[in-house]
């Protein structure tokens, strides 16, 4: 309530609130654990609104929160499977990609996909295509997936690959502010 | 613009967990003997030592709760490695294993341990290295992760082959 006061925002509101606060800023001064919780409470705010897609992605964020905060695995693959089912009837396409991923990588770290793996696997394009959206997430999933692992050189492999990302980029999104600030400037 | 900026909010946090992941891995290849000397003193080593440890050091003033763990693990790591400093490396891991259990952040917690027995078997000190062993695998199970269970039972499997074939060829 504090929040939606805060920002001045309506209750329908909630899901993109809860996403963009609770998803990505919250755990900067928050325990990562009481951003699950209330992410998962975006998300059902929004199903109820019939927001699907901001919904989704508010679910994303709360099995990112729950590895990072160190859920029993079995409980965050039984949580993804039960998104993966709501997501046959709600159309997603990247929050699906999305939890596919995550699933994979909850997989290999149960017991390196054994007996928790699914035949379905996130559709993430070419990978060496540069406009590609889901590269830093394959990226970042192949980093944790060797990490755990013990794949040393695959797991250093794989963060150089990352990096070069990330900093392209940073650089890319400093030139735009930076422009945007001389353009404010000059008026 | 603004969305690009969400992005990169989000970006952070992964940022943060990555340092600590490639710096544990970069500490973890200073390990082989072999390469010891060479990595220790190369300028990229302490680099992305440094860029790390900052990072995590501006995450932990922010919320301790959340990455205070984090920071002695790799504050633990960097006094195990190098040389002159290994009687700091103990209080770090423990602080850490500490700090990882108030916070609930049990895989961590398994892998302050794990990392304390490996260094602890650096030392040659065997006992030490199967009591953190234990732990990290009951924090393992804990966390619901067979695959690691089954690393550290490797591990203790060893180690506890060396002890007895120690304790054979000491005895009468």
């Amino acid at each position: 309530m504090q929040l939606l006061e805060r920002f001045d925002i309506t209750s329908d509101q909630i899901p993109e609130l809860f996403f963009n606060f609770y998803g990505r800023i919250a755990w900067r001064f928050e325990p990562i654990e009481s951003g699950i919780n209330s992410c998962r409470r975006g998300f059902e705010a929004g199903l109820s609104n019939g927001n699907s897609d901001t919904s989704f992605h508010c679910a994303v964020q709360v099995i990112k929160n729950s590895i990072f905060s160190g859920t029993n695995l079995r409980v965050i693959l039984k949580e993804i499977d039960y998104y993966l089912h709501l997501l046959e009837t709600h159309k997603s396409e990247l929050a699906k990609n999305y939890m596919l991923i995550f699933r994979e990588t909850v997989s290999v770290l149960i017991d390196n996909g054994q007996t928790t793996s699914i035949a379905e696997k996130a559709d993430v394009g070419e990978i060496n295509d540069a406009s590609n959206k889901m590269r830093e997430a394959v990226f970042f999933h192949k980093v944790i997936q060797c990490f755990w692992r013990g794949y040393h050189e695959r797991c250093r492999h794989y963060s150089e690959n990352f990096c070069t990302f990330l900093a392209k980029k940073v650089n890319s999104i400093l030139a735009c502010s930076n422009s945007i600030l001389v353009r404010k400037w000059k008026m | 613009m603004c969305i690009e900026i969400e992005r990169v909010a989000w970006n952070h946090l992964i940022i943060t967990f990555f340092c600590l992941f490639v710096l544990l891995l970069h500490l973890s290849g200073l390990n082989a003997l072999d390469n010891l000397k060479k990595r220790i003193h190369s300028t990229k080593s302490k680099d992305a030592l440094r860029i790390a440890l900052e990072a995590m050091r501006a995450a932990a003033a922010n919320s301790n709760e959340n990455f205070a763990n984090k920071l002695h693990l790799l504050e633990a790591e960097q006094h195990s490695v190098y040389m002159n400093e290994k009687n700091n490396a103990i209080p770090m891991y423990n602080a850490s294993i500490a700090s990882a259990k108030k916070s609930g952040f049990i895989h961590e917690q398994a892998l302050a341990c794990e990392r304390a027995g490996f260094h602890y078997v650096r030392e040659r000190k065997i006992e030490k290295a199967l009591e953190y062993f234990e732990q990290a695998r009951e924090c393992y199970e804990a966390w619901g992760s067979s695959m690691k269970v089954e690393f550290i039972q490797k591990e203790l499997d060893s180690l506890n082959g060396s002890t007895t074939t120690t304790t054979t060829t000491k005895g009468p």
